[in-house]
């Protein structure tokens, strides 16, 4: 197996999925957003991205906390340190692989 | 869908101009010195607003103040309704680092002044400031929408032509500078009108 083909099986699936690889970048860029931040970017709607959040929570890559902000309820998301470096190593192995 | 993930990396910073709100920001401080300093000359000189070192900081820390939480307030009422709230990870949270690398930056910036004062002319000083903003407020809105350039235009020229009138010293100093916090303020408040245009306050339970 080359380099490449090597660099492109160690790719991270949950990542690697299109919407949950646009979710991933978006949070790894900032602290928390709200869902319908993520709403508002992903132009997903409400039922997909909801499961695939639920999806990255399972992998233990993002963290979802129910608050409310005033008398509104709102679900907080944040990518977590395993998150944050499952994503930094799919750059790298995507960089790696399109050489 | 896009591939690049840096592309969504990046998305966030842009967005924190997404409705015009830190355009009317920076608008509103450069409307405010001038005419705070304007009305605060005027002040008796023993007064602790009169427009010496004491009044110049009680105004910043004042404009300071409103811009800060008027952008707040403004972001919590129309924006994350509409499209959502962002808390951002400054400098990798080390609020030390952002204040050392502020104070690298005013530091050398005063030197290049300091350097520089005596061999430019005062309307070489103004066209220097205007462009400086000029290209900050290009940066910061990436020139979206072909208005913008008529405003960037007019932030760029303006000064340089205000600073070529008959005016006396007051007028000469602080009008290119209020002339380019208008222009800031007009263009905050038409990208805030298309943002409404385009956006409605979320329906309830869709941030759940």
């Amino acid at each position: 197996m080359n380099d490449q083909a090597k660099s492109i099986s160690r790719l991270d699936r949950v990542i690697h999925e299109p919407a949950r690889l646009m979710i991933v970048a978006l949070l790894s860029g900032i602290e928390q957003a709200d869902f319908l931040y993520l709403l508002h970017e992903t132009a997903l709607n409400k039922g997909t991205l909801s499961s695939h959040l639920a999806r990255l929570e399972e992998a233990g890559y993002a963290e979802i906390t129910k608050t409310y902000r005033g008398k509104i309820p709102q679900t907080l998301l944040r990518l977590t340190p395993a998150g944050r470096k499952a994503f930094n190593e799919y750059r790298k192995s995507l960089r790696g692989a399109l050489k | 869908m896009h591939n690049q993930p840096d592309e969504y990396v990046w998305r966030p910073m842009r967005y924190q101009n997404i409705d015009g709100i830190w355009e009317i920001g920076i608008g509103f401080m450069w409307l405010a010195f001038p005419l705070l300093e304007g009305s605060l000359r005027n002040t008796p000189r023993n007064s602790l607003w009169h427009w010496h070192w004491r009044g110049a900081f009680l105004s910043i820390a004042l404009v300071g103040f409103v811009v800060m939480f008027g952008v707040r307030a403004l972001k919590n009422r129309i924006t994350y309704p509409r499209t959502g709230f962002v808390k951002y990870r400054g400098l990798a949270g080390k609020a030390w680092l952002t204040g050392l690398i502020a104070c690298a930056i005013s530091v050398s910036v005063a030197i290049l002044v300091a350097h520089l004062w005596h061999h430019l002319r005062f309307s070489a000083w103004v066209a220097l400031y205007s462009a400086g903003w000029g290209l900050l407020y290009a940066l910061l809105t990436r020139m979206e929408g072909g208005w913008r350039w008529v405003l960037l235009a007019a932030m760029v020229v303006g000064p340089v032509a205000i600073s070529t009138l008959p005016l006396d010293g007051y007028w000469l100093e602080d009008l290119p500078v209020a002339w380019i916090g208008l222009t800031y303020f007009v263009s905050g408040v038409i990208a805030l009108c298309l943002y409404l245009r385009r956006t409605q306050p979320a329906e309830e339970g869709a941030a759940e």
